[in-house]
């Protein structure tokens, strides 16, 4: 037996530790987070409540301060004014015809959370969707009645070193998903085309909302694939293609070459018509990002170089090289 | 045995559970419980919350993946020997116990002065945590044992694991509410896990009573030497408990495999892990006790026996292809609790049964170093597989080689008998 008053000992050393760390709690300042110091502009931020009319680019704001991180928007025709915030933060951001995607790592709680939101005009939230993994693409369909989502995947597949990802389809009137990429009936040569390993990833949507294109990677090569949502089915085109953008127009593919000698990407466009392909002059820089249509003859893309991070606007002519069009600037959308 | 002999046995077991006697444990028992559940508290706390830990159970590769769970598993073995044997030379097993918890208590205040500086300075510390849990473990047991009579002694294990696995499962819940109600102050959560370590050593202090020791076992006491370490191999009453719990391990598949295979092949995200674990430690809590009185009036041996049938119906529901998510994780989960409740203290029950109370904790050393090398050896060879031949071979490899040893095990019940009754 123990020794008389050894649990009246116990229990006033349990009150002693109680008390000890809500000492502790409330005597030692929070420790401050990097980004609330100085540095914080005072220059008056512009917020709106809904996604201004004519031809606009949705983008994730990363400049440093408040605003870091928030979903912004600048008018096609005067990129320099000032950015316009929204009332949403997201990793990765796309918008077309009034209707928007936006990725988000929630990282508040204890879990980081992956989640993707279906937002309208009007910045509300229609739809939260959960996603498996931290969010990496996102591309909603020119009609705007469908979206695709590309998270990766860690713990999807260990069979080879490098990542995986998840692709999924969704209606964005309902937010349900349509399909996941990775259950589609896939054709090479003219034969069926199933391995274990299929990673998809970076879908472009044709006009119709259904046709699509997409990047297939398996045993290492990574082939550009075009399908259909409601048939299920796609067919592999070619080899060494990442992050298809299709045009406007529907005439050219823009899409990331995997480099050879080196590690990184060259950006490349692609005639669908006569499948000829040639370099564009993004510099000596690596690009790795799913580029968006500017115009007709531009696309715009992140990167950091040098010059500045942020989103860069290229002429797919091959010959002019690229400038910078918004500095600290992330995930463009452009929506005419 | 026939069924009139259970009839009996089923007559006996009804008439004695509601005799309140029976299931009155000791209060060192229970002050070991509380000693346990404070430094599980601790130590799950911060570890529920330690970038690193996801990294583990989620973002390795497999081979890395089972060298880490291996290394965790059977890295402290050394410790835990020198633990036994310092405390049956000693006698002072309270004391031997008490460093171990005391090394952790300190490791507790490196993390909160290490907190947020480098990853590798906290996985160092990690360690040394494991090497005073493995420190602590066999005298612990031994004093738990030497405090209750023979035909309590599942019971009393039952009762402590159970504290245990109450603090495994509190430590993240703390954690997620001071994160909660103070965003950002990690620095709280080391303080605090250093405050419950050291709490827990005071309850060791104030609540556990060093059993006298008879005067036979002093005698043994002296005599004891270095070779004595390896008196439970020579002893044919330990080898069987030794070799069946060994073998077991050898065919376990290690939780954080399960946890992986289980959440990949239902679609369902990586952040689920953690709450798995805390839903087996639930289980495992709720069915410790029941199950340790079982242990002691129908016999340890069959109900450790039965907790690896438990364990195949647990990896049915995990790889069997019923992707009923989240029904299949919660039948898995509260199998692999059944599973722990049925082993763990049941088996260092078994244990103190046939183990000299001289040698008792190096004995018990010797057990939980038996399934510690078998469980290093599973989770390497099972990662190995894996990466080569994939998953559902590994699977199906892993769960032919448990029912494998489970017939083996039901087999050998008559040479068996000896060391449950």
């Amino acid at each position: 037996m123990t020794r008389p008053g050894a649990r009246a000992l116990f229990l006033v050393a349990c009150a002693a530790a109680i008390l000890a760390v809500a000492v502790y709690a409330v005597l030692t300042p929070p420790r401050v987070g990097p980004e609330s110091a100085a540095g914080a502009a005072d220059t008056p931020v512009d917020l709106i409540a809904s996604v201004p009319e004519g031809p606009v680019m949705l983008f994730r704001e990363a400049s440093p301060g408040p605003m870091y991180g928030r979903l912004a928007v600048v008018q096609l025709s005067r990129p320099d004014a000032p950015r316009q915030i929204a009332p949403l933060s997201c990793e990765r951001i796309h918008y077309a015809a009034g209707w928007g995607v936006c990725m988000v790592n929630d990282e508040k709680g204890l879990l980081v959370r992956h989640l993707a939101y279906v937002f309208d005009r009007a910045f509300q939230i229609r739809h939260t969707i959960a996603l498996t993994g931290s969010p990496i693409r996102a591309r909603v369909a020119p009609g705007g009645r469908r979206a695709a989502l590309t998270v990766f995947e860690r713990g999807h597949s260990y069979a080879e070193d490098g990542f995986s990802t998840r692709t999924t389809v969704i209606d964005t009137a309902s937010g349900r998903q349509l399909a996941d990429l990775e259950d589609f009936a896939i054709e090479k040569d003219g034969a069926a085309f199933k391995a274990i390993d299929f990673n998809f990833w970076g879908v472009t949507f044709a006009r119709d909302g259904d046709q699509f294109f997409a990047t297939l990677k398996t045993h290492g090569e990574k082939y550009l694939v075009k399908g259909s949502i409601d048939a299920r089915r796609a067919a592999v085109l070619r080899a060494d293609v990442e992050c298809p953008s299709l045009s406007p127009d529907g005439s050219l593919i823009v899409f990331k070459k995997p480099l050879t000698r080196e590690v990184g990407w060259h950006l490349h466009v692609l005639d669908l018509a006569t499948g000829v392909e040639r370099p564009l002059n993004q510099g000596r820089r690596s690009v790795d990002d799913q580029v968006d249509w500017f115009d007709d003859r531009q696309v715009v893309y992140h990167d950091s170089a040098s010059e500045g991070t942020g989103i860069w606007v290229l002429p797919v002519d091959g010959v002019t090289p690229p400038t910078l069009l918004l500095p600290n600037a992330y995930s463009p959308a452009v929506a005419r | 045995m026939y069924a009139g002999d259970w009839l009996t046995r089923l007559t006996d077991l009804a008439r004695d559970a509601r005799n309140p006697r029976q299931w009155h444990v000791p209060s060192n028992v229970w002050g070991l419980g509380v000693t346990s559940m404070l430094t599980d508290v601790s130590s799950e706390m911060v570890l529920s919350i330690l970038p690193a830990y996801l990294v583990m159970t989620g973002g390795l590769a497999p081979l890395a993946l089972g060298v880490a769970a291996g290394v965790h598993e059977g890295g402290p073995m050394l410790a835990a020997w020198a633990g036994g044997l310092m405390a049956d030379r000693s006698g002072r097993r309270k004391l031997t116990a008490g460093s171990g918890y005391a090394l952790s208590a300190i490791c507790r205040l490196g993390w909160f002065a290490l907190s947020g500086r480098t990853i590798t300075a906290i996985a160092g510390l990690v360690l040394v945590d494991r090497m005073g849990k493995a420190l602590r473990t066999a005298p612990r047991d031994a004093i738990i044992s030497l405090s209750v009579r023979p035909g309590q002694l599942a019971t009393a294990f039952g009762v402590h694991r159970a504290l245990d696995a109450a603090g495994a499962a509190l430590g993240p819940i703390l954690a997620f509410v001071l994160l909660w109600r103070m965003p950002g102050r990690y620095d709280v959560i080391f303080f605090a896990s250093f405050v419950v370590a050291v709490l827990g050593v005071v309850a060791l202090a104030l609540l556990v009573d060093e059993t006298p020791e008879p005067a036979a076992a002093d005698a043994d006491r002296i005599r004891l030497s270095s070779r004595d370490v390896f008196a439970a191999f020579g002893d044919a009453a330990v080898r069987p408990v030794l070799i069946l719990a060994t073998a077991f391990a050898l065919v376990t598949i290690s939780d954080a495999f399960v946890y992986l295979l289980l959440v990949q092949r239902s679609h369902a995200g990586a952040q689920w892990i953690p709450l798995l674990y805390t839903g087996t430690s639930v289980a495992f809590l709720a069915l410790a006790v029941p199950v340790g009185y079982l242990a002691d009036r129908i016999g340890g041996r069959a109900v450790f026996v039965f907790g690896h049938l438990l364990l195949l119906l647990a990896y049915a529901a995990a790889f069997g292809g019923f992707t009923v998510w989240p029904w299949n994780a919660v039948a898995c989960v509260a199998l692999l609790g059944g599973y722990y409740a049925c082993s763990d203290g049941v088996l260092a029950g078994i244990a103190s049964r046939v183990l000299p109370a001289a040698t008792r904790a190096v004995g018990l050393a010797w057990v939980a170093t038996g399934v510690s090398v078998g469980r290093l050896c599973s989770a390497i060879v099972f990662g190995v597989v894996w990466t080569r031949a994939g998953d559902r071979i590994a699977v199906t490899a892993f769960t032919t080689a448990l029912v494998i040893v489970l017939c083996a095990a039901i087999a050998t019940r008559s040479t068996g008998t000896a060391v449950a009754s």
